[in-house]
C-alpha cells in the first residue's frame, strides 16, 4: 500500500499545482478586505493538500522502498481497467445518444448493451428489463412528478 | 406543553383523510429517499402544488409525512446498495453496507427503521416542550458561530477516516476545492468555471454525489461479475432482538438529542446531523474499530439523528420563519400560500395550526416506523436480484437522478467524472466520504469566515472571544487530536 500513498500523494500535489494555477488567473475586487480575496480560500486549501501530501510521501517512503515485490499491492487490474473502461464507454455514449434520440430509446439501448455484455442468457430478462425499467421510471418522473426527461433533438 | 400536542392529536383523530394522507406521504416519500439522486426536498416541492387545493391541516399531513419518508428512505439504499438515497442518509453507508455485506440487512434495516421513527418522535416532543428555548439560542449565532460550527463538522472528516487520517484530510481539502467552484459567495467573482454556465452556481450536489456513492459501486459489481460467479450470502430478513434494542437505545436518544439541536441551527441539515451523530457514538463506543464494519450503533446514531432533525428545522421555521433547511424552506413557501405567517404570531394566532403540525409528525413518524418494519423483507427481496440486472437499473437511476436536479446533461457528466474519481479513490483506498462533507459544509465555512472577518475589520478577535465559537472551535480540534491518538493506538495493536 505504500507505493499506492505515494502515487495518491503526488497526484494530490499535481492538482494542487493546477489549483494554484488556475487561481492566479482570478481577478481580486478592489472593494475586497486585504484579508481574504477570491482566490485566496482555494490557495489556502492547495497548500494544505501539499503540506498533507508530503507527510503522506514522508510517512511511506520508507516502507515502499523496503517492500518486497511480492507484497505489492497493485491499484488496478489490467483485466479491471478493460471491464470497467467498456462499461464507462456504454454509459458515456448513451449519455451522448440522449442528447439526440431522449431518455427512452437511450436508456433502453443502455439496458441492453449492459445485458448482453454481462452475458445474460434469459430471453425473458433480455426484453422484459431494458423496455420496463427505462418505461417505469420515464413514467414516474413525467407523469407522477411532473419532471420533464429529455425528448432528444430528433423527436423534438 | 403536551396538552398542545394532545389538542392537535385530537384534531387529526377527527379528520380521516387526514391518515390516508399520511400514509400516502409516508410511503411516497420512502420510496422517493430511496432513489438515489430524488431528495427530499425535490420530493416536497413536486407535491406542493398538488396541496394548493386542500385546507391546511390536509396539506400538511401530506408534505410533513413525505418529509419524515424521505429522510428514513435514504436509508434503504444506504445499507442494501451502499448508495444514500438522500444526502442525510450518507454516514448510514459505513456500517449498513457493512452489515448487509454480512449477509444481516434485515437487521441492519431494522435498526435504521427503529432508530430513525424514535428520533424522529423524540425531535417531535422536543419540538413541542423547548422549541422556544432552543430558537432563542439559535438566535445568537452569526458569521463567527458558523463558521466554528463548519468548522466542527469538517472535523469529522478525521473521525470517519478510518484507516489513514492524512489521505481522509486530502480528501477533505479536495473536496472544500470542488466547493469552491462558482462564483465567489462574497464578491460574486467567478472561480475555476471556465466559460461554463452550468458551474456558476458550483457543482451540483446530487450528481456529485450519485458519482461518488453509485457509479463506483456499479464498476466494482462489474469487476467481480466476470471474476467469479458472484453469489449472495445467505440474506436474512431477521430483525434486531430485544436485547440489541437496549443496547442501542441510548445511542438512540443520545442522537437524536443532537440532531433536534443540529437541525434547530439554520443551514445545518440531517446530513450534518448524522454526520455528527456518528463521530459522537464512535467516540463514546468501547470498541470503536468496531465501526465500519457493521457496528448496529454506526447505524442507529445516523439515523436517529436525521430523523431527528426534521423536528428540530420546525424549530426555527415556526417560532421564527427562519427555514432551518432546504425543506422546511419548501414548507415556509407552503405555509405562505396558504395565507399563514410563520413566527409568534402563528403560536398565538393559529395555535390549532401548530398543533396540527405537532401531532402529523409524531404520527408520520410512528406510521414510518410501522410502515418500515412491514417492509424489510420486501426491502430485503431486493438484494436477491442478481447483479447482473440491478446493475443497469441502478446506472439508468443514476443518470435520470443527475439529469433531473437541473434538467442538465452537463450534470449528467459531472456524474461520470465524479464516479471515475470515486472509482480511482477507491481502489487507492482513500475514502470518499469527506469530499460529501466538505462539498456541503466548504461554502458555510468560507462564506461565514469572510463574513466574519469583514463584520470585525479584518481582526481575528472572533476566533477567541465569542464563548459558542470557541466552544466549537475546540470540540473540532479535540475530534481531530483523538482520532490521531486513537490511530496511532490502533496501529500499534494491529502491528503487536
Amino acid at each position: 500500500m505504500a507505493r499506492i500513498n505515494i502515487i495518491v500523494a503526488l497526484f494530490f500535489i499535481l492538482f494542487a499545482a493546477l489549483v494554484l494555477v488556475l487561481s492566479a488567473g482570478i481577478p481580486v475586487s478592489e472593494s475586497q478586505p486585504l484579508t481574504m480575496g477570491t482566490p485566496t480560500f482555494p490557495r489556502m486549501l492547495s497548500y494544505g493538500i501539499i503540506v498533507l501530501s508530503l507527510i503522506l510521501i514522508v510517512t511511506n517512503f520508507h516502507e515502499a522502498r523496503t517492500e518486497k515485490k511480492e507484497d505489492r499491492k497493485r491499484m488496478f487490474e489490467p483485466d479491471s481497467i478493460k471491464m470497467v473502461g467498456i462499461g464507462l464507454l456504454i454509459v458515456f455514449l448513451s449519455v451522448v445518444l440522449m442528447v439526440f434520440v431522449g431518455f427512452i430509446i437511450a436508456m433502453v439501448a443502455m439496458n441492453v448493451a449492459f445485458l448482453f455484455y454481462f452475458k445474460v442468457k434469459n430471453k425473458v430478462v433480455l426484453i422484459v428489463e431494458p423496455i420496463v425499467t427505462p418505461l417505469l421510471i420515464y413514467f414516474m418522473f413525467q407523469n407522477v412528478l411532473n419532471i420533464p426527461l429529455p425528448s432528444g433533438l430528433l423527436f423534438y | 406543553m403536551f396538552s398542545n400536542l394532545m389538542q392537535g392529536l385530537m384534531s387529526v383523530f377527527s379528520n380521516p383523510m387526514v391518515f390516508l394522507l399520511m400514509i400516502f406521504g409516508v410511503v411516497s416519500g420512502i420510496t422517493i429517499g430511496a432513489l438515489p439522486g430524488l431528495t427530499s426536498t425535490m420530493a416536497m416541492a413536486v407535491l406542493l402544488p398538488v396541496t394548493f387545493g386542500m385546507e391546511a391541516k390536509m396539506s400538511f399531513a401530506l408534505l410533513l409525512s413525505v418529509y419524515c419518508g424521505a429522510i428514513y428512505g435514504g436509508s434503504i439504499t444506504a445499507i442494501l446498495i451502499n448508495t444514500p438515497g438522500t444526502p442525510s442518509a450518507a454516514a448510514t453507508t459505513f456500517d449498513g453496507y457493512a452489515l448487509a455485506k454480512r449477509g444481516q440487512a434485515g437487521k441492519a434495516l431494522a435498526t435504521s427503521t427503529l432508530s430513525s421513527s424514535i428520533g424522529g418522535i423524540i425531535s417531535v416532543l422536543l419540538l413541542t416542550t423547548i422549541a422556544p428555548i432552543l430558537a432563542k439560542f439559535t438566535l445568537r449565532f452569526a458569521a463567527p458561530e458558523f463558521f466554528a460550527l463548519a468548522v466542527f463538522g469538517l472535523s469529522i472528516i478525521a473521525s470517519i477516516s478510518n484507516k489513514n487520517i492524512v489521505k481522509g484530510l486530502m480528501a477533505g481539502f479536495f473536496g472544500l476545492i470542488i466547493a469552491s467552484i462558482g462564483l465567489d459567495p462574497i464578491s460574486a467573482i467567478p472561480r475555476f468555471t471556465f466559460g461554463r454556465t452550468e458551474l456558476l452556481s458550483g457543482v451540483a450536489f446530487i450528481p456529485l454525489m450519485v458519482g461518488l456513492f453509485a457509479l463506483p459501486q456499479c464498476f466494482v459489481e462489474m469487476e467481480s461479475m466476470f471474476k467469479e460467479k458472484t453469489i449472495l450470502k445467505g440474506v436474512h430478513s431477521k430483525l434486531i432482538n430485544f436485547k440489541e434494542f437496549l443496547s442501542i437505545l441510548p445511542t438512540i436518544i443520545k442522537s437524536a438529542l443532537m440532531g433536534a439541536f443540529i437541525g434547530a441551527v439554520p443551514g445545518a441539515g440531517g446530513d450534518i446531523a448524522a454526520f455528527t451523530a456518528y463521530n459522537e457514538a464512535k467516540r463514546n463506543a468501547k470498541k470503536n474499530e468496531n465501526f465500519g464494519t457493521g457496528e448496529l450503533k454506526g447505524i442507529a446514531a445516523p439515523e436517529a439523528a436525521n430523523n431527528a432533525s426534521t423536528g428540530g428545522a420546525m424549530i426555527p421555521l415556526l417560532s421564527l420563519a427562519v427555514p432551518g433547511d432546504s425543506n422546511t424552506a419548501v414548507l415556509l413557501g407552503g405555509l405562505i400560500i396558504m395565507g399563514l405567517q410563520p413566527g409568534p404570531l402563528l403560536f398565538t394566532q393559529q395555535s390549532d395550526i401548530v398543533n396540527s403540525i405537532f401531532a402529523i409528525m409524531l404520527l408520520a413518524n410512528v406510521f414510518m416506523g410501522i410502515i418500515g418494519l412491514a417492509g424489510i423483507r420486501f426491502f430485503v427481496k431486493a438484494l436477491s436480484v442478481p447483479k447482473q440486472i440491478i446493475v443497469p437499473v441502478v446506472l439508468t437511476l443514476s443518470v435520470v437522478g443527475s439529469y433531473s436536479m437541473n434538467n442538465s446533461i452537463f450534470d449528467v457528466f459531472v456524474t461520470i467524472v465524479f464516479g471515475i474519481i470515486g472509482y480511482v479513490m477507491l481502489k487507492a483506498d482513500v475514502i470518499v466520504s469527506p469530499i460529501v462533507l466538505a462539498v456541503i459544509l466548504g461554502p458555510m465555512a468560507e462564506t461565514n469566515y469572510r463574513r466574519a472577518l469583514i463584520m470585525f475589520d479584518g481582526n481575528y478577535s472572533f476566533l477567541y472571544n465569542r464563548p459558542i465559537t470557541v466552544v466549537f472551535l475546540s470540540l473540532a480540534i479535540f475530534t481531530i487530536v483523538s482520532s490521531l491518538f486513537k490511530q496511532k493506538l490502533f496501529k500499534r495493536g494491529v502491528s503487536r
